[in-house]
C-alpha cells in the first residue's frame, strides 16, 4: 500500500503494474532492442521508439539506483511502461515527449540535443531534476512506476530483505519470525 | 441451508453492510430466529482468493468508488476501506482493545475543548462490560477468557526492548482476535506478516469466514453481495419500508423491510442516509438535527519507522502483535486530551516504504535518487516500524457531504470528506511522534521517520449517537432519533472516537443492538 502519491490514479497504477506482471521476451527477436550485453534482457516494444525506451531506462536507474542490479529489472520496468504505453494514447505521448525533453543539455542560453542515454551521469540529473520541476507529470508517470516495477520484482524486494508470499512455506512461525539476536535481552 | 426471502417480504431485518457492525449483527439477529437479508455492495470471496500479496488484494479487498478528500486528507484517497462481504474485517490487524471507562464520559473528562463538539456516551463501561466479554469471546481474543497472547515478533522486540528501557510499563503482545492455537473452527497463527492483505489460513477473526457461514447455518439469514444500496424508502407516517439496490447485473431492485439497519463505514452510512433524502425528509433521513454526515473522526494516527543496527525483518509475523499502553491514559500535564496507543506495524513491502517514506516524511534526501536508496531502501531489512493511534476531537465541520455535480458508477452523487485537525490532535501526534523516536533511539535505532497518517482505517462518528436527539443521529441502542425503524449499527454510531482500535467497540455495539433490536420487535414496539 503506497500511500505516498497524493493521488488515487496513482496508487490504483501501482497495484495495477505489480499484479499485472511484464512480458519479457526469451531472445531478441526482429526490431528488438539489445540493451545490455546479455541479449536475454531485450523485449519486443509495443509503442515506444528505440531513442525513448534506451532513456527511460537510464531515467528508471538514476531514479532507484541500486549497485547490486543490473539493467535486467529496469528494462522490465521499461517493458511494463511500453505495454500501459500501447493501451494508452496519452501515456505513450507523455513519455515520448518527456525522454526527448530530457535529451537537451542546457548550457548557459544555449539548449544542446545529447539523447538522455548517452548523456554522463551528472548532465542526466540535471535534466531529470528540470523534469521533476518542468514536466512533473511525465516524472512522477515514470517514479510511480518504477517504484511499483522495481521494487514489486520478487527478485529485487528478495534482494532488499522482503521475503513475499509466505503462506506456502508455512509463515514465518518455524522460519525466523523472532530470530533477532543483535538486542539485548530485555528485562 | 442459506435461506432466500422474497424482495416483498416485509417481516425481514434489512441490514446495509456485512462488516463488524452489519455481519455481527445479522449473525446475532439469525441466532434468535429473527429473518435477515443482509446486502453488501462488494463481492464475497473465500479463503481461496486470499494470497500473500499487498497489490492483489489492495485492488481485490479496497473500496475504490471515487470520493473526494478535502482538508488535510489525502485528496484522491481519503480513506482505505474495503468494499468487500467481511468489510473491513477481511483487511483489519486484529487488535481488540475495550475503550477506557473515561473514554465514554469524553465531554465530562476532557472539559470544554473550544472548537470541539465533545459529548459523553449515552452509555457507560459497566453497561458495555458484559457485551465487549461476549466480543472477545466470539473473536477469540487473546488475553482474555483465558486465550493466551501471541508471541512476539522481532518488530515487537525492538519496540518492547525500546519501550522498556524508556520506562513504559504496560508493553506487550496485545489484546489481538488471531488465534494463538487452533480454536472455533479456526487454526492458529502462522505468523504469515500478511493480516492485512487479509488472513491467508483465517487465523484472524473475520466476518467473511467467522460470522457469515454460522449465520447462514441458522436458516434465517440471506447474504446478497454485489448489491449497492442506493436508496432507504418510507411510508407517509416517515417509517422506513423497505431500500432500493442495483443487483449484481446492474438491476434496480426493492427489498421490503420491517426494519432497516446502515453498516457501511462511517462515509457511505450517511452518505446512503442522504442520498434518501425525500419531499417528507429533504435533508436527508434521520436528519432532523443536521448532524447526519457530521463529527468525522479517524483517530489521531502517525507512523514511525526507524532503522535499526541490525536485521529487524519485520514483515515476519503478525503485523500489529506489539503494544505499549502507558500513553493511553488521559493526563492534561502532556499538553492535550485523551491518549494514544503506540502498535507495531510494518511497511507493506519494500515499494510501500520505498514510496511512503520518501513521499510523506520530511527527514530523507528526497524522494529518489543514490542518497534515497542508500539511507532509506537499502536500509529495509534494518527497519522497525510503529503505529501511533490515539483519540482525535470530534468537530461539527469535518464532515461527509454530497458532491453537486459528480457522480460515481452508480449515479449517485461522489461523497466529499472533509477533515482539518484540531490543536488537541497535533499537541498529541507531536507527543507520539517524540517519544515513538525515543522508543527507537532507546533501542540503538540511527534515523526514524515520522510519517503523517496514510488513508483513514479507523473512520468514526457521522450518524454519532448522543442522549438528546438535537445533538446526534442516534440514541443509545443506535435506532434514530427521528425513525425508530431506522438503525445505524457500524462505527458511525460513535460519540466519540476514543484512543482505541474501534472493531471491539462495533462487535460489542452490535451484539447489544441485537437485544435491544428483537426485544422491541418481540414487544411489537417496531
Amino acid at each position: 500500500m503506497d500511500f505516498s502519491h497524493l493521488s488515487r490514479r496513482t496508487f490504483l497504477q501501482g497495484t495495477g503494474t505489480t499484479a499485472a506482471g511484464v512480458a519479457i521476451t526469451g531472445t531478441l527477436g526482429a526490431g528488438g532492442i539489445a540493451v545490455a550485453e546479455d541479449a536475454s534482457w531485450a523485449f519486443e516494444p509495443k509503442a515506444l521508439d528505440e531513442t525513448t525506451i534506451r532513456g527511460l531506462i537510464a531515467m528508471a536507474r538514476q531514479l532507484y539506483p541500486h549497485d547490486f542490479l543490473d539493467d535486467g529489472p529496469y528494462v522490465q520496468v521499461v517493458a511494463g511502461l511500453d505495454s500501459s504505453a500501447a493501451d494508452d494514447a496519452d501515456l505513450q505521448q507523455t513519455l515520448t515527449d518527456g525522454v526527448s525533453g530530457l535529451g537537451v543539455v542546457v548550457s548557459g542560453d544555449a539548449s544542446h540535443a545529447v539523447p538522455f542515454h548517452e548523456q554522463s551521469r551528472g548532465l542526466q540529473l540535471r535534466a531529470m531534476k528540470r523534469a521533476e520541476t518542468e514536466n512533473n507529470a511525465f516524472f512522477e508517470a515514470v517514479r510511480g512506476a518504477t517504484l511499483g516495477g522495481l521494487y514489486g520484482n520478487p527478485e529485487v524486494a528478495a534482494a532488499l530483505g522482503f521475503e513475499g508470499s509466505a503462506v506456502e512455506h508455512g509463515g514465518y512461525l518455524d522460519r525466523g519470525f523472532d530470530d533477532i539476536d543483535w538486542l539485548p535481552q530485555s528485562s | 441451508m442459506a435461506r432466500t426471502y422474497d424482495l416483498s417480504d416485509d417481516s425481514v431485518v434489512v441490514i446495509i453492510g456485512s462488516g463488524a457492525g452489519g455481519g455481527t449483527l445479522g449473525h446475532e439477529l439469525s441466532e434468535k430466529g429473527i429473518d435477515v437479508v443482509c446486502l453488501e455492495a462488494g463481492p464475497r470471496l473465500d479463503l481461496g482468493d486470499i494470497v500473500n500479496d499487498w497489490g492483489e488484494m489492495g485492488a481485490k479487498l479496497s473500496w475504490n468508488d471515487k470520493r473526494i478528500g478535502t482538508g488535510a486528507l489525502n485528496p484522491g484517497y481519503p480513506l482505505w476501506v474495503c468494499k468487500t462481504v467481511g468489510g473491513t474485517t477481511v483487511h483489519w490487524a486484529g487488535a481488540s482493545l475495550r475503550f477506557q471507562e473515561h473514554e465514554w464520559k469524553a465531554r465530562t473528562t476532557y472539559g470544554d475543548i473550544a472548537g470541539a463538539t465533545l459529548l459523553d456516551w449515552p452509555i457507560d463501561a459497566a453497561e458495555m462490560d458484559p457485551y465487549y466479554s461476549r466480543a472477545e469471546d466470539k473473536m477469540g481474543t487473546t488475553g482474555t477468557h483465558g486465550i493466551p497472547r501471541l508471541p512476539g515478533n522481532n518488530n515487537y522486540k525492538v519496540m518492547e526492548y525500546g519501550a522498556k528501557k524508556l520506562g513504559y510499563q504496560t508493553v506487550h503482545t496485545g489484546n489481538m482476535s488471531i488465534n494463538p492455537e487452533p480454536r472455533d473452527g479456526r487454526p492458529g497463527c502462522l505468523q504469515l506478516g500478511f493480516c492485512m492483505a487479509g488472513c491467508a489460513i483465517g487465523a484472524k477473526w473475520s466476518i467473511l469466514y467467522s460470522e457469515v457461514p454460522k449465520a447462514e447455518a441458522t436458516g434465517h439469514f440471506e447474504l446478497r453481495p454485489d448489491s449497492m444500496v442506493v436508496r432507504i424508502v418510507h411510508d407517509d407516517s416517515g417509517k422506513a419500508t423497505g431500500v432500493e439496490y442495483l443487483d449484481a447485473d446492474g438491476n434496480l431492485q426493492m427489498q421490503k423491510a420491517r426494519i432497516v439497519a446502515v453498516a457501511g463505514n462511517s462515509v457511505e452510512t450517511p452518505r446512503l442516509l442522504l442520498n434518501s433524502a425525500s419531499s417528507m425528509f429533504p435533508d436527508g433521513m434521520a436528519n432532523s438535527s443536521g448532524q447526519v454526515g457530521r463529527n468525522y473522526m479517524r483517530h489521531l494516527t502517525a507512523t514511525v519507522y526507524a532503522v535499526m543496527p541490525g536485521p529487524v525483518h519485520f514483515d515476519r509475523g503478525t503485523q500489529m502483535a506489539g503494544i505499549v499502553m502507558d500513553e493511553v491514559r488521559h493526563d492534561d500535564s502532556r499538553g492535550f486530551a485523551g491518549g494514544y496507543l503506540m502498535e507495531t506495524l510494518p511497511g507493506f513491502g519494500v515499494a510501500a516504504i520505498a514510496g511512503n517514506v520518501g513521499g510523506m516524511s520530511i527527514d530523507t534526501p528526497g524522494t529518489w535518487g543514490r542518497d534515497y536508496t542508500r539511507e532509506v531502501i537499502e536500509n529495509y531489512r534494518n527497519m522497525a516500524g510503529m503505529w501511533l493511534v490515539g483519540e482525535d476531537m470530534p468537530q461539527a465541520d469535518n464532515r461527509v457531504t454530497l458532491h453537486d455535480t459528480e457522480k460515481d458508477q452508480y449515479g449517485l452523487p461522489v461523497p466529499v470528506v472533509h477533515f482539518d485537525e484540531h490543536p488537541n490532535d497535533l499537541a498529541m501526534r507531536n507527543h507520539a511522534y517524540r517519544m515513538g523516536s525515543a522508543v527507537y533511539e532507546a533501542a540503538g535505532g540511527s534515523k526514524s521517520y515520522e510519517l503523517p497518517p496514510f488513508p483513514g482505517t479507523h473512520n468514526l462518528g457521522t450518524c454519532r449517537m448522543s442522549a438528546n436527539a438535537d445533538e446526534g443521529v442516534c440514541g443509545s441502542s443506535g435506532a434514530t432519533h427521528d425513525i425508530p425503524n431506522l438503525f445505524i449499527s457500524d462505527g458511525s454510531q460513535f460519540t466519540t472516537g476514543a484512543a482505541e482500535n474501534p472493531t471491539l467497540t462495533i462487535v460489542a455495539l452490535a451484539i447489544r443492538q441485537a437485544e435491544l433490536m428483537a426485544e422491541a420487535m418481540r414487544t411489537n414496539s417496531i
